[in-house]
């Protein structure tokens, strides 16, 4: 099964700008399953920190780690659409 | 009816970036009038717009958004005034505002064409053509090979839609509108939004509904801020409050947090929803029916002021006991005198009901849980740097449930019960206002005699109020798990209830 590991920051400014609203985004694509089965062999982790955006860079928020690798100004349609296409690798 | 309430969108971003930087203009001081100028360019910095066809149109609905969240009043389009124009007369420890409170920025408004069916390119031109069957004024009807609907005859029902196989008939909402229970939404005469104010009553719907952030509600977060660098201020926070702050904000660490902005002390709004509950039922029981043929809650004040303006004949039977907000600003007066107090809650009606003038000098300000937000970003608060536990433990079970639909009713029952266990209470619940006037509409037919009415003008209750962070099923869920960990189930059982001849007018 694939793995996909996700941090998500849930500093007090990451989540004014959103961070609870991408977790359930993630949360969301294990609901499709009636739709695409892409996301049901696909092992998402999501793990929530409030040092992920650390060093805080002004304007970046909200941070999400996806395999170590560093999105700022996140929103649920590009997190969505990055695990989309691990699930397609 | 599709909703975009917990979905974060670029006019989320815009509302939460205005009450941080007036909260930071406010923590930071200085030359207000020149600062203020500079805020939105680092709310919409560079040179390339993102939400609109100009970064220039960008930035001036942003500075209308710092007026308002100033409590200053929208400029006119139609004269020059600098952005900063009239702010030193905010710049005081005590509220500033005037109406209205709830304000369409009229260049932000798309002017969205007001509610329509019409006949999408999926029509079929089917054989069963079911649209022409349903509707009841004929307005429908195929012409070469195409369902046509005659928008002169049209009801805008929707039946045509709802038969439609294909779903090729669109009933087209304006957003804004749908969203108000009031009919309160029409059109200038350039077909943008226009509040009627003789119907609005600031529930707020209208502006968490607004998919182009056309409309504002005033805060006190400034002037707020202000009363704490000056003096004492202690705040009260609804039960609504709990899971709004992202998952490191726990209940215990809350107080901590608030301290950290400056309040001196906080307490629960949820003592004085134990006090209301009491006198709910001291009121239901010694009211209906001999007095008068059914009872209304009143801790929502949009639905109580809702319920008062289209059914005066029946305002009398509104509960007239003081809500949860006024019974803990009494109680917390009487505690610290000198203070000045803040209602935190996840309502706009309640800014209105605190400038009532049997109520302003109880509640000195109304912020909600999103402005906080704001005010925690500001001020660099994290919840977990917060080293203190210091759990709130003022109220019950039922007291705390004030904030989900369902919960004052549930309250007011359990209290009865205690008392007259074998009693039946005939209650309903209506959540949202097209819904409340609905059962006052019952109500008045004579249809809800001898029952305890639970009005609430957001759906959900007040954990779906127009200022909240959560969405409202995390909310109430959040909400109730929190109940449960009161000292008392009760509200009869709260410590304070002694408290309560010593508050009343």
């Amino acid at each position: 099964m694939k793995k996909v590991k996700l941090e998500v920051c849930v500093c007090t400014e990451c989540v004014m700008m959103g961070a609870m609203e991408i977790i359930d985004s993630i949360e969301s694509l294990k609901t499709l399953e009636m739709e695409t089965d892409l996301y049901q062999n696909l092992d998402i982790e999501v793990k929530t920190a409030s040092s992920v955006c650390a060093p805080k860079k002004s304007n970046a928020s909200p941070v999400v780690k996806i395999d170590g690798e560093r999105f700022e100004k996140a929103n649920s349609a590009t997190i969505m659409a990055k695990i989309s296409e691990i699930a397609n690798s | 009816m599709s909703s975009m309430r917990g979905i974060y969108t670029p006019v989320t971003k815009l509302r939460r970036q205005v009450f941080t930087e007036v909260a930071r203009l406010a923590y930071e001081g200085g030359d207000y009038s020149s600062r203020i100028e500079h805020i939105p360019y680092t709310i919409i910095p560079g040179e390339i717009p993102t939400y609109r066809e100009s970064i220039f149109k960008e930035r001036a609905i942003v500075g209308e958004r710092l007026r308002l969240a100033m409590g200053m009043s929208l400029r006119r389009i139609d004269e020059h005034a600098p952005l900063s124009d009239g702010i030193d007369e905010t710049v005081i420890a005590e509220k500033y505002y005037e109406p209205p409170l709830v304000n369409v920025i009229s260049f932000a408004c798309n002017a969205c064409p007001e509610t329509s069916v019409f006949v999408t390119n999926n029509c079929q031109g089917c054989l069963a053509h079911p649209c022409t069957a349903v509707c009841p004024v004929k307005a429908t009807s195929i012409v070469n090979g195409r369902s046509v609907i005659d928008s002169t005859k049209c009801l805008r029902c929707g039946r045509c839609a709802d038969a439609c196989p294909y779903s090729a008939i669109v009933k087209r909402k304006r957003p804004c509108a749908s969203a108000c229970g009031m009919d309160a939404i029409g059109s200038d005469g350039l077909g943008r939004a226009k509040i009627d104010y003789d119907k609005c009553v600031s529930c707020g719907q209208c502006l968490v509904s607004c998919p182009f952030g056309a409309i504002a509600d005033k805060s006190q977060i400034f002037q707020l801020i202000q009363a704490i660098k000056q003096g004492e201020v202690v705040a009260e926070i609804a039960p609504a409050f709990v899971g709004q702050f992202g998952p490191s904000a726990t209940p215990e660490k809350m107080k901590e947090a608030l301290k950290k902005l400056g309040f001196t002390e906080v307490y629960e709004t949820a003592i004085g929803a134990d006090l209301c509950t009491v006198e709910e039922a001291k009121d239901f029981l010694e009211k209906v029916p001999e007095q008068q043929p059914f009872m209304g809650t009143s801790c929502c004040p949009a639905w109580s002021v809702m319920a008062k303006k289209l059914f005066p004949e029946y305002a009398h039977c509104i509960s007239m006991t003081m809500t949860p907000m006024v019974w803990t600003a009494r109680w917390i007066k009487k505690r610290h005198p000198n203070a000045k107090i803040v209602f935190i809650g996840p309502c706009a009606a309640k800014k209105l009901e605190a400038s009532r003038r049997t109520v302003r000098s109880d509640v000195d300000f109304v912020i909600t849980f999103e402005e906080l937000m704001g005010m925690f970003v500001a001020k660099g608060v994290e919840f977990d740097e917060v080293e203190k536990d210091d759990p709130l433990e003022d109220a019950s079970t039922v007291g705390r449930t004030f904030a989900v639909a369902g919960g004052v009713a549930e309250a007011v029952v359990d209290c009865i019960k205690r008392e007259y266990p074998d009693k039946e209470v005939l209650v309903e619940s209506a959540a949202g206002l097209k819904d409340c006037r609905k059962m006052m509409t019952l109500a008045k037919a004579g249809k809800r005699n001898g029952y305890l009415l639970e009005g609430m003008a957001c759906p959900g209750g007040c954990v779906a109020g127009a200022g909240t962070l959560l969405p409202i099923v995390k909310a109430a869920t959040a909400v109730k798990t929190f109940a449960k960990t009161a000292a008392v189930d009760h509200a009869a059982d709260s410590k304070y209830i002694q408290d309560l001849e010593h508050l009343e007018e």
